[in-house]
């Protein structure tokens, strides 16, 4: 056990207590600030706050009696401090705050944080800059208005004068389409933390971003957190809420951290993904607890034309101690995948009460640059979730989605168009109180999954389990109790796997070439 | 009120030739009459005119969509039967126009299944040896509108067209009339969707456009084409 530096602000630190726990540590347990302060703690990251700026702290874990070695660690140096309301902010709930906070973020200095500090603060957009902290105090809420005609449009292409190229800027489901701007937005910005106990809300409910969501109007519904073409950019401690769609977007952005972020909307709002890091690299995903209408985590890279132009994929993301819940999916990755996926682990995490746990959507079109590959799941704990793993490459929630081409079981002719999965790997995985199926996986008969692999899996069945339709595609029928059902896999590899209370056989191949033990 | 009282002799005037074709006149003028649907001052005539069209002649498929979209849905059946009937007929050399009317019933009617085939026919139409560019740009301008967004790389692929034979356009010599006057209405459509640039484009079509109007009794125009670039022009 030890006591780990996870990120640190001037005014905040985040701890790790390893071998703790999958988020939720196993007991509670106290960290000693300088030999002053108490915190009790149970949770594995936490989240340490009113610090000093160029301070050094001394902060010790105290576990069942014992003190775990303790860290030392110096908070960074800090400017000055820019309180919005010094700015002519009201946060009183009613006033129109944007222009005030974002007249403080404009003026904000390096090395200085913009401080929002206790109160309701009305906004529409606000458009962060490089080298800028923006600090949510506790009790700080950052409350979006829902009228959309006050909202920036963000076009989705401006031509260049020479007409060789364009300017992508909005986005809507994988496609450069108009957007509004995000409630916090940030463009082309590097260096950039949102931190603190406070809250960013969108507001929205079925009156209003919620009501017709499929219909454009306007424009497309804004996300909560729009980052696009970023660096260095980390989220800590805050909470976000009620978004009227996907709530953190992470655009063709790199080196991104989400710390022990809060993300919440109710699980029957649309669209409302809590992250959705697209086309980017480097993300790291800690100690962030997740609750949604659809999926928790939702990897992607652009549907055909922005994947096909840019080829782009998400590569390189860790998602640790987080615990995801209520979604659709826990992780997906997809639908809009079409300059691919690599080399994405997810790792201690707790999945409750989702759809199911990994989640892969992909369809004939996506074209060839669409391959995922190396995608861990090691070490999850998941509990009440319909069907842990579906893996499907017939989805059918496209515009046109339920064409022949899309659903055909048989093989077709590979093109620029097909897509691959490679390599998919699940390890130390223990399943309670399933529903539907233990796994439902389907790749393409003409290209078929490389190498799948289970390793040290239990699954177990609730007692009153209920059925569903494990994936969303034509053929999928409503099911319950089922085992692990794989089709199109030249190696399905099945280590240690105990499937407990299944209907019917625990393992059906189709069409796989082989299965090792 | 130079085009209220076009557009009101066009429409009182107006008869179906039961012979006429996809591409023809007639058809032009019922298009032209859809885009003018909302024209608040003309609304009722239009209106009175396009429940008379003949929904068996698929030269009305245009026009009946704008119908159905004002909640005329028994409309849908006959349309269907439309495109049953285009599906039978589909004439390579004549047809641009026809496309909008495919285009149109993929994106609201056929599950958008078809949108690869509307672009191999939209592409064909662009390699045609002869084509007018004016005709063709006002079949993908409308086809634009129409195609779902959402299948993103077919709307890029009309776009794309649409730059092209702008570009062919722009070199051409010499325009007819009605040439004038589709070229007039497609450029400005194209500013108001944003496909070209209105910075670099759109007094192009103000002046095509003024060309027309100085010259709006002649009997080259094609009536139809003149509604349509009227029926832009009053958006912008």
């Amino acid at each position: 056990m030890e006591l780990k530096l996870v990120a640190k602000t001037a005014r905040c630190v985040v701890v790790e207590l390893t071998e703790a726990g999958k988020y939720f540590t196993e007991k509670e347990y106290e960290l000693v600030i300088n030999d002053s302060v108490t915190i009790r703690g149970n949770k594995v990251i936490t989240s340490i706050y009113d610090l000093k700026p160029d301070r050094e702290y001394v902060i010790k874990a105290v576990w069942d009696d014992t003190v775990i070695k303790p860290l030392k660690v110096r908070t960074e140096k800090e400017f000055v401090t820019l309180n919005v309301r010094d700015f002519g902010a009201y946060g009183n709930g009613e006033h129109d705050d944007t222009c005030a906070i974002q007249a403080a973020i404009m003026a904000c200095p390096p090395d200085s944080r913009v401080l929002v500090p206790e109160g309701v603060y009305k906004i529409t957009s606000i458009f962060l800059k490089s080298n800028l902290i923006l600090e949510l105090e506790k009790g700080a809420v950052l409350s979006a208005f829902t009228d959309r005609t006050k909202f920036p449009v963000f076009p989705g292409v401006i031509d260049s004068y020479d007409e060789k190229e364009e300017y992508n800027i909005g986005t809507w489901e994988g496609n450069p389409l108009d957007m509004f701007s995000g409630i916090v937005t940030a463009i082309n910005a590097e260096n950039v933390v949102i931190t603190g106990e406070g809250t960013i809300d969108g507001c929205a409910d079925f009156n209003n971003w919620w009501f017709e969501p499929k219909i454009r109007k306007i424009a497309w519904r804004p996300r909560l957190v729009f980052i696009s073409h970023c660096k260095n950019v980390m989220l800590q401690g805050i909470t976000v809420q009620n978004s009227p769609s996907w709530t953190l977007h992470p655009y063709f952005s790199e080196n991104l951290s989400f710390v022990d972020v809060k993300i919440k909307n109710p699980f029957n709002s649309h669209n409302t993904d809590g992250l959705d890091p697209e086309s980017c690299r480097n993300v790291e995903v800690v100690g962030t607890h997740i609750s949604v209408g659809d999926d928790c985590i939702a990897i992607k890279s652009g549907k055909i034309y922005m994947g096909r132009k840019l080829k782009q994929p998400t590569e390189n993301m860790t998602v640790r101690q987080c615990c995801m819940r209520d979604g659709h999916g826990a992780v997906t990755v997809g639908s809009e995948i079409a300059a691919g996926v690599k080399n994405v682990k997810i790792q201690d995490c707790l999945f409750m009460n989702t759809d199911r746990g990994l989640r892969v959507k992909t369809r004939r079109g996506r074209g060839e640059d669409s391959v995922l590959d190396n995608i861990t799941f090691e070490d999850i704990d998941m509990d009440n979730v319909m069907t842990p793993f579906v893996v499907n490459s017939f989805y059918f929630c496209d515009p046109d989605g339920k064409t022949e081409y899309v659903s055909s079981k048989s093989p077709l002719p590979v093109d620029d168009r097909t897509p691959s999965i490679k390599r998919l790997m699940f390890k130390n995985i223990k399943a309670s109180n399933c529903h539907v199926a233990a796994a439902y996986i389907t790749g393409l008969p003409e290209r078929k999954i490389t190498r799948l692999t289970f390793e040290n899996v239990n699954v177990t069945y609730a007692k009153e389990a209920k059925s569903g339709v494990a994936a969303m595609m034509i053929g999928c029928d409503e099911t319950s109790r089922k085992g692990i059902f794989a089709m199109n896999v030249e190696e399905l590899v099945l280590k240690n796997v105990n499937i407990e209370g299944c209907e019917g056989e625990p393992v059906t191949a189709e069409n796989v070439d082989k299965i090792s033990k | 009120m130079k085009v209220d009282k076009y557009v009101r002799q066009v429409a009182e005037s107006f008869q179906f030739d039961v012979n006429d074709t996809w591409g023809n006149e007639n058809s032009m003028i019922l298009q032209g009459m859809g885009l003018m649907h909302n024209y608040e001052k003309l609304g009722r005539v239009l209106d009175n005119l396009i429940k008379q069209v003949p929904y068996d002649r698929k030269y009305a498929g245009i026009a009946s969509f704008y119908v159905m979209e004002k909640g005329e849905t028994e409309v849908k059946d006959r349309i269907k039967g439309l495109m049953n009937c285009l599906n039978a007929q589909f004439d390579e050399e004549n047809d641009e126009m026809a496309l909008v009317f495919y285009t149109k019933y993929e994106t609201k009617l056929g599950g958008r299944e078809h949108y690869q085939d509307v672009m191999n026919r939209y592409r064909a139409a662009s390699e045609r040896e002869g084509v007018n560019h004016a005709y063709f740009m006002t079949a993908v301008i409308e086809g634009i509108e129409s195609i779902d967004q959402a299948i993103y790389e077919y709307y890029d692929g009309l776009k794309r067209l649409f730059k092209t034979s702008l570009r062919e356009l722009i070199l051409e010599d010499e325009l007819d009339i009605t040439d004038k006057a589709l070229a007039a209405f497609s450029i400005l459509k194209a500013c108001r969707l944003k496909v070209v640039l209105a910075e670099k484009y759109e007094k192009a079509g103000l002046d095509l456009y003024e060309q027309v109007m100085e010259d709006i009794q002649s009997k080259d125009l094609n009536k139809g084409a003149a509604m349509m670039m009227m029926a832009e022009r009053l958006l912008h």
